[in-house]
């Protein structure tokens, strides 16, 4: 085995220590404070953030992932394929660990409500919040728990992919794709529509009823679709990501 | 066993940093990489340790080429003026982590070289003065053990003793266990007394690359007082002249034939610095 990756793939996950640890010091805290607000005021209290908020936490730490990794990575001799690599492990690996993580919280936390406070405080996760079916208690977990790691595994490597695209382009390119995006979902749909419906007579708009009517389900129509299409998001975005790595250089 | 620059070249946008360097950096010799700033020397050694890419050519360790090759790069390490460390990290983390990367990095050694140079092991890297970034790059680089070891600036803002200290543990790191060392500054003076080969690099070439001997043999200084000087270099290629009172040095190009240096002159070793700033002017500068 390349003897670059194991210390690649720790220095990467040390990167995240202090944060993981911070992360769930607020979350404990909140969820602990939720419970006790709840056992004390019998006011009713519905709870869900943990594994949004995870999935949050990894998009912003894909953001802040590359720069000094990199650094890192090229002082010490390893190259750009097993730094890339070891950040897949380290994705792979937190996401896992938090969406198990998150999910244990919440049934945790969900199995104390239902003890002591009957129904003034809910406790569920996204999962359950999205999706609800007939399922056991079995299949829930593991669906739930993949679910988290996919949407997990999508943040991060999206965040991860924003990074390395702003590392690579140039003052103008930054300004452009930072201001520009932004500028292009605030101003092209509402002329679209305008001008769709002054000149085209709601033709465009058709169309694009049509296209989500067809994307929405397929993407997202059940609880299959979107944990493929979280996990292909993952693999599109790891792959741009690796195309503006391997010619990335030190600045 | 060594490193083979091959025709490399590198541009930056219009400007083209290294046009066709081809250099050999053999095992357990102690380089100076020298040139004029912009001649290219922190490029070649980016290229060197995959930092940056050749545009065209290849750089090959032990026979294996670099780019992207983790078994090559772990036989290089390469401090620049550039910290690539964490910020927040602490030192002490840094060696720690080294040692993770490069298992022949010596610890112990480390502790003890910081402690010699008076660096705090739990000062964060962003924390340390030029001087001490450079302290900290130093003992990195001196404990790591790997067969070639490149330290570009590597005396950025030491004072005098701490470049002393360096000079020192470096030969006697040296003189216990061989390894290649590229040293690449400006303080061509200063390093003269420690390099045994040197490669000089302008605007992107390689000028020259030999023992520092052979260079040195190209050329004699002659002192003596100022009329027997001036006469003496009358019509031959002088690199350049010291004057101190009614005394001078000539550094001259050329051989001094047996018999020909006239009562009252003495014959000496051409310097290092005068011969690379005479190869390394440019036009209007001589």
């Amino acid at each position: 085995m390349n003897k670059k990756l194991v210390p690649s793939f720790r220095f990467q996950l040390a990167d995240y220590r202090f944060g993981i640890l911070i992360y769930y010091t607020v979350v404990l805290s909140l969820l602990a404070l939720t419970f006790f607000t709840a056992l004390l005021h019998k006011g009713v209290v519905i709870s869900s953030g943990a594994s949004a908020a995870s999935v949050v936490f990894l998009f912003v730490c894909g953001l802040c992932a590359f720069k000094e990794n990199f650094g890192m990575s090229l002082q010490n001799g390893v190259s750009r394929r097993t730094m890339f690599t070891a950040r897949l492990w380290v994705t792979v690996g937190l996401s896992a660990g938090m969406a198990i993580l998150d999910e244990a919280l919440s049934r945790f936390f969900g199995f104390l409500g239902e003890a002591f406070l009957k129904d003034a405080a809910v406790y569920s996760t996204l999962f359950d919040q999205i999706f609800q079916g007939g399922w056991s208690f079995g299949e829930v977990l593991l669906l739930s728990v993949t679910f988290n790691f996919v949407l997990c595994l999508a943040a991060s490597a999206i965040g991860y992919f924003i990074t390395l695209m702003f590392y690579r382009l140039n003052k103008l390119g930054k300004i452009l794709v930072g201001a520009g995006v932004p500028v292009f979902f605030m101003v092209v749909p509402p002329v679209l529509e305008v001008l769709d419906n002054a000149i085209f007579g709601e033709v465009l708009q058709r169309i694009a009823r049509r296209v989500m009517g067809f994307l929405l389900p397929l993407l997202f129509g059940g609880v299959p679709n979107v944990i493929g299409t979280c996990f292909a998001l993952f693999l599109v975005f790891s792959l741009f990501a690796w195309l503006l790595l391997r010619k990335a250089v030190v600045k | 066993m060594s490193i083979q620059i091959e025709n490399v070249s590198k541009g930056f946008g219009q400007v083209r940093a290294l046009d066709g360097v081809s250099a050999v950096l053999e095992e357990n010799k102690i380089y100076g990489l020298l040139g004029r700033n912009g001649a290219g020397k922190s490029t070649l050694l980016n290229i060197v340790t995959n930092r940056l890419f050749a545009d065209s050519g290849q750089v090959l360790v032990d026979g294996q080429r670099v780019a992207e090759n983790d078994d090559a790069l772990s036989q290089i390490f390469l401090t620049s003026e550039k910290t690539y460390y964490p910020e927040s990290m602490k030192v002490k983390d840094a060696f720690r982590w080294t040692r993770n990367f490069y298992p022949s990095f010596d610890e112990a050694f480390a502790l003890r070289l910081a402690g010699s140079f008076q660096l705090n092991l739990n000062g964060k890297i962003r924390g340390l003065s030029t001087g001490y970034a450079s302290i900290f790059k130093l003992v990195t680089a001196l404990s790591v053990n790997t067969p070639y070891v490149l330290l570009d600036e590597p005396v950025l803002g030491l004072d005098a003793n701490h470049r002393d200290l360096f000079y020192r543990v470096l030969l006697a790191k040296y003189g216990e266990k061989p390894f290649t060392v590229v040293l690449s500054t400006h303080l061509i003076e200063e390093v003269s007394s420690v390099l045994e080969d040197v490669v000089i690099l302008k605007n992107g070439r390689v000028l020259c690359a030999d023992s520092q001997e052979n260079l040195l043999a190209r050329g004699y200084a002659v002192s003596g007082t100022s009329s027997l000087v001036d006469s003496y270099i009358a019509g031959k290629e002088v690199l350049s002249v010291d004057s101190l009172g009614g005394l001078r040095t000539a550094y001259v190009l050329g051989k001094v034939e047996p018999g020909e240096l006239p009562q009252g002159l003495e014959l000496s070793r051409l310097n290092l610095q005068k011969l690379f700033i005479q190869l390394t002017n440019e036009e209007g500068e001589k």
